[in-house]
């Protein structure tokens, strides 16, 4: 049996050769091709009873790619995209850098993708800390908060530019990041998510009344947007024969950025602090006994999440020129939060598709506006009912292990005295 | 002159402490025999506050009974409207995912309190903006060296601690108390022993919800002034009440509550601007006793380990 | 060269009012296996968790190394990376993360590199990583195909013995100079105590000295090179398997009442 595994298990890691590979590659550029395009048929659609049909048949073919007659295309995919990541990466770069050009026309649509941009930063941070490390963050607004007022009072008083402003936006949120760390050592589960949110809240209502840093609540105003040279973000972006509505520049600062930042966090997942923290949410104690400073990685998880949400909040507060009290309320927490859940905790495709999601079929349902926490409350529940672990849970990479090294340590083992003991897992007998 | 100040100011805590202290009971149940902190919990309070509106607006009583008779039906009907309310939450939210993270179990309670508020918002009659609560009382007053307590304190103040005695009966000596405590020592252990927990769970919702409800009728009659959103300040303070009194612990709850009322006031009356700095202080001591005091200021072990 | 790799000395903790290591003078020797017996509640887990510093000693000291340190003063995770590495009576591994994840995980304290460079990742890094896996697959290797071939699967798909054997893997990742072990075969059979056994013993022979709780009498006779008995947090007996097999003190402890205890059979009864 083990035998059996072993060879198994080295079939799977062979890495794909030749045509296959070209298949594959194939394979994942036309579904990711294809999912774009599906997406972007869901926000040309402009009659909501249309939108209600569309979001209907989405949930339903991806339950029947589940566990219906499709089930063998979605693994065949899955495979592909197993295979072929960067094939699927660079397609989906090319599709978002297209949709200002595609949507050229609605400059509501680009603002909207702006502003998933942006919390797809800040999701990808509290990815960081929940998914990564498990710590529960219910105070993630407040990052944000930190962030926004950073750069936009640098920048209305001390007249500091917005690329710095982002930076110095980015390490104040650490900070406070790092001030929530300390009583998370001590404390676990319910009552780390207790003590954040009352951190959230405690620091919100600070700035209503600190009014000397915050200006109360009549918050920032005049917050000036960003410029490159001689570029102004308020006009129009001009390339080559194309003119695009000005929100075009936030899109695509945002998207930069979304983009860096989803690629530093899988970094960090993949390197030893990744494979630390997950060992800290895994088990604490056996991690700490393991060789893991858990302080320490606890403390980085908090100031590295809080970063990009202080770098999303940077952004925004730019974009809209406006930062306020009311931007960064226990909502905004809960609603980063439902991102990373909603989308899959761990998984940075998740966390980005879960802020997307969350940004988007909300402004679909603008005419509810009044119902629209109703349905949210609805959603959650049914979410957490039906799918607790998210739309796409993590899942873990196979690694590509030094072959040679695989193959010499299993055949020079696989002499006679190792094969006796290697029989059986107890099924010997005598 | 200052004493008699001082003494007004126990007054105006023991009544405030009254309704923390019947918020964080609620809490400190849920809490017990789910491990769960409900988010939804300071909604059912709004709801009792809404119900007993409903009850006084469709019957009138200021003709004939008079008074007590709307204040009772007030009180009977909220309290089992937010009983029935809360245990339909419990197993149309909370039991397909009691056995599940943590993290799931809370945002399925924020999920309930999104729903209660906005529907409450959004379907009562001019439900977002606040509405008056009627008052039965005449607001006759009594004066006792100085110190004014309206007849509506008096009740308030003689219902929470009724309350709080008869729970203490329920918790003592009833065998849905007794299996209440046995749930939350060990639920698996408690089933196997022959515990009914599904049912016991419900009954404990009931119960929560229910106390939840009076405390909102309470709200009601004592500000004379409701609205959509007070469940979520309320939930904050109950909760706290019940974290400095020990989670999962119902007599440190009810401590719990007038501690933190004392709190209040005395910060009112002690820092300038402290009416501003209140809430900032009370999340403050919610974060200190989470991180310093875990398991309440009784130094009691805690009776549930989330 | 002290005889002595780690030593503590009147060590002490109370458990709000109960003493579960009183005084305790404890030594394990360069290059020994040492096995540390009693009854349950005898306070050696206890002793363990004060090594691995999940416990602050109410008094006392822990001497560990050359030149000596007080292990004490040391956080958990530096007390791993100073050289001494455990495993867990009740088994704790990191159940999501795969069977080379970690053993990984075990080397964290030797891994080098910040944030910078897991982003940017440079040359080093990746050689590091490279070498670190490649080592894993070596520590693994030592458990013969029962780990190896389920290198990539989550720790939580392994059978109840490959978690013993993935947690001495772990243990090992961090290449101590003292391991401890905490009921290696607790919930085996005979056939995988005998090979937890062996594994021991070939661990020992690549240069480490051990200590070793068990309860498991055969396992104690066929590795330990000398034995201690513990029994309400003291040392009850100290000497080789025979020596304290025969101490009036340690039958005592376990018979106990004066019934036949199982946990002290006879040399060779084991169930």
């Amino acid at each position: 049996m083990p035998e059996k595994d072993f060879v198994a298990c080295q079939a799977a890691i062979e890495p794909q050769k030749g045509p296959r590979r070209l298949v594959d590659a194939a394979i994942a550029g036309t579904a990711v091709a294809a999912l774009c395009v599906a997406f972007a048929v869901g926000l040309a659609i402009r009659q909501l009873p249309y939108f209600v049909v569309y979001l209907a048949a989405a949930i339903a073919i991806a339950l029947l790619l589940r566990r219906g007659p499709m089930a063998g295309i979605a693994e065949r995919v899955g495979a592909a995209f197993g295979s072929s990541r960067p094939t699927a990466v660079g397609v989906l770069v090319l599709a978002l850098a297209a949709y200002p050009i595609l949507f050229q026309g609605n400059p509501y649509l680009i603002q909207v993708g702006a502003l998933s941009a942006i919390y797809v930063i800040m999701a990808s941070g509290l990815n960081i800390t929940l998914g990564y490390a498990g710590l529960l963050d219910i105070g993630f607004a407040v990052y944000f908060g930190a962030g926004a007022y950073t750069s936009a009072q640098l920048a209305v008083n001390f007249g500091v530019s917005f690329w710095i402003g982002i930076v110095l936006g980015g390490l104040c949120a650490s900070i406070f990041g790092f001030i929530v760390a300390w009583p998370a050592l001590r404390v676990h589960d319910h009552y780390l998510g207790l003590v954040t949110l009352g951190y959230g809240l405690m620091m919100n209502l600070l700035a209503r009344n600190l009014r000397f840093l915050t200006n109360g609540t009549d918050g920032v105003i005049n917050i000036p947007p960003p410029s490159i040279g001689a570029h102004d973000f308020t006009r129009p972006l001009i390339l080559g024969p194309l003119t695009l509505p000005f929100q075009a520049n936030f899109y695509y600062l945002a998207l930069a950025i979304a983009l860096i930042t989803c690629f530093v966090s899988y970094r960090l997942r993949e390197s030893s602090l990744g494979r630390a923290w997950e060992a800290i949410r895994e088990d604490e104690i056996a991690a700490r006994c393991s060789g893991v400073n858990a302080r320490g990685m606890k403390i980085l998880a908090f100031s590295t999440g809080a970063f990009f949400g202080g770098v999303g909040g940077s952004i925004f507060a730019h974009m809209i020129g406006y930062i306020g009290p009311d931007s960064f309320t226990f909502l905004e927490s809960i609603t980063v939060l439902v991102m990373v859940v909603l989308g899959g905790a761990g998984n940075i495709v998740g966390a980005a598709l879960g802020a997307v999601l969350l940004v988007i079929i909300p402004e679909r349902f603008r005419e509810f506006q009044e119902l629209r926490l109703l349905l949210f409350g609805v959603a959650l529940v049914l979410l957490m009912i039906g799918r607790p672990q998210g739309i796409l849970p993590r899942r873990r990479a196979r690694r590509l292990l030094p072959q040679e090294k695989l193959a010499a340590l299993s055949l020079g083992e696989a002499g006679p005295g190792r094969n006796a003991r290697a029989s059986s897992d107890g099924t010997l007998g005598a | 002159m200052l004493s008699e100040n001082w003494a007004q100011q126990i007054v105006n805590v023991a009544t405030i402490g009254g309704m923390y202290t019947l918020v964080a009971v609620g809490f400190t149940i849920f809490f017990g025999v789910l491990g769960l902190i409900n988010f939804a919990h300071g909604e059912v309070f709004m709801l009792g506050a809404f119900a007993a509106l409903v009850v006084a607006r469709t019957l009138d009583f200021t003709s004939t009974a008079g008074g007590v008779a709307m204040i009772a039906a007030m009180f009977v009907f909220a309290t089992l409207f937010c009983g029935v309310v809360g245990a339909a939450i419990e197993r149309v939210a909370f039991k397909p995912v009691r056995r599940a993270p943590m993290l799931v179990m809370l945002i399925t309670s924020l999920g309930v309190s999104f729903i209660l508020r906005e529907a409450v918002r959004e379907f009562f009659p001019d439900g977002a903006n606040p509405l008056a609560f009627p008052s039965p009382f005449q607001s006759a007053e009594i004066r006792l060296r100085g110190v004014v307590i309206s007849d509506t304190q008096i009740l308030l103040i003689a219902a929470s601690v009724l309350i709080v005695i008869g729970l203490y009966y329920l918790v003592e000596r009833t065998w849905i108390g007794r299996s209440m405590r046995a749930i939350a020592e060990d639920r698996d252990a408690a089933r196997m022993m022959g515990v009914d927990v599904d049912r016991v769970i419900l009954a404990a919702f009931f119960i929560g919800s229910a106390l939840g409800g009076v405390a909102g009728v309470m709200n009601g009659l004592y500000y004379l002034s409701i609205r959509f959103d007070m469940g979520w300040v309320m939930a904050i303070k109950g909760f706290t009440a019940a974290v400095i009194g020990g989670l999962g612990n119902i007599y440190g709850a009810a401590a719990g509550g007038y501690l933190l009322a004392l709190l209040e006031v005395l910060i009112v009356a002690l820092v300038p601007e402290g009416s501003e700095y209140k809430d900032v202080l009370v999340f403050l001591v919610l974060i200190l006793m989470l991180v310093f005091r875990p398991s309440g200021i009784f130094r009691q072990a805690p009776q549930k380990v989330g | 060269m002290p005889r002595n790799l780690l030593w503590t000395e009147r060590l002490t903790i109370d458990f709000g009012g109960i003493r579960a290591v009183d005084g305790l003078d404890l030594e394990v020797r360069r290059d020994e296996v040492l096995a540390i017996i009693g009854p349950n509640g005898s306070g050696k887990t206890t002793l363990f968790n004060l090594i691995a510093h999940l416990y602050t000693p109410t008094s006392g000291k822990i001497h560990f190394g050359n030149p000596p340190v007080d292990l004490a003063k040391y956080a958990a995770h530096e007390i791993n990376a100073l050289g001494v590495a455990r495993t867990f009576q009740t088994i704790r591994l990191f159940p999501n993360l795969t069977v080379v994840e970690n053993v990984l995980i075990g080397m964290n304290a030797r891994l080098k590199g910040g944030l910078i460079s897991a982003v940017l990742r440079p040359p080093r890094t990746r050689r590091q990583e490279t070498e670190a896996e490649e080592e894993a697959l070596e520590i693994l290797s030592l458990f013969g195909h029962r780990l190896i071939s389920m290198y990539n699967e989550p720790a939580f798909t392994l059978s109840y013995a490959n978690r013993r054997r993935l947690e001495i893997a772990r243990a090992l990742a961090s290449r101590p100079k003292l391991l401890l072990l905490d009921e290696p075969a607790a919930g085996m059979n005979p056939n995988e105590t005998r090979e937890v056994m062996e594994d021991i013993r070939r661990i020992h022979e690549g240069g480490r000295s051990i200590a070793v709780i068990e309860h498991d009498m055969n396992l104690v006779e066929g590795i330990a090179h000398r034995v201690v008995a513990m029994d309400h947090g003291v040392k009850i007996a100290e000497g080789s398997y025979r020596e304290v097999r025969a101490d009036p003190e340690v039958i005592k402890a376990y018979l106990g009442s004066g019934a036949n205890a199982s946990g002290m059979p006879a040399s060779g009864a084991r169930t």
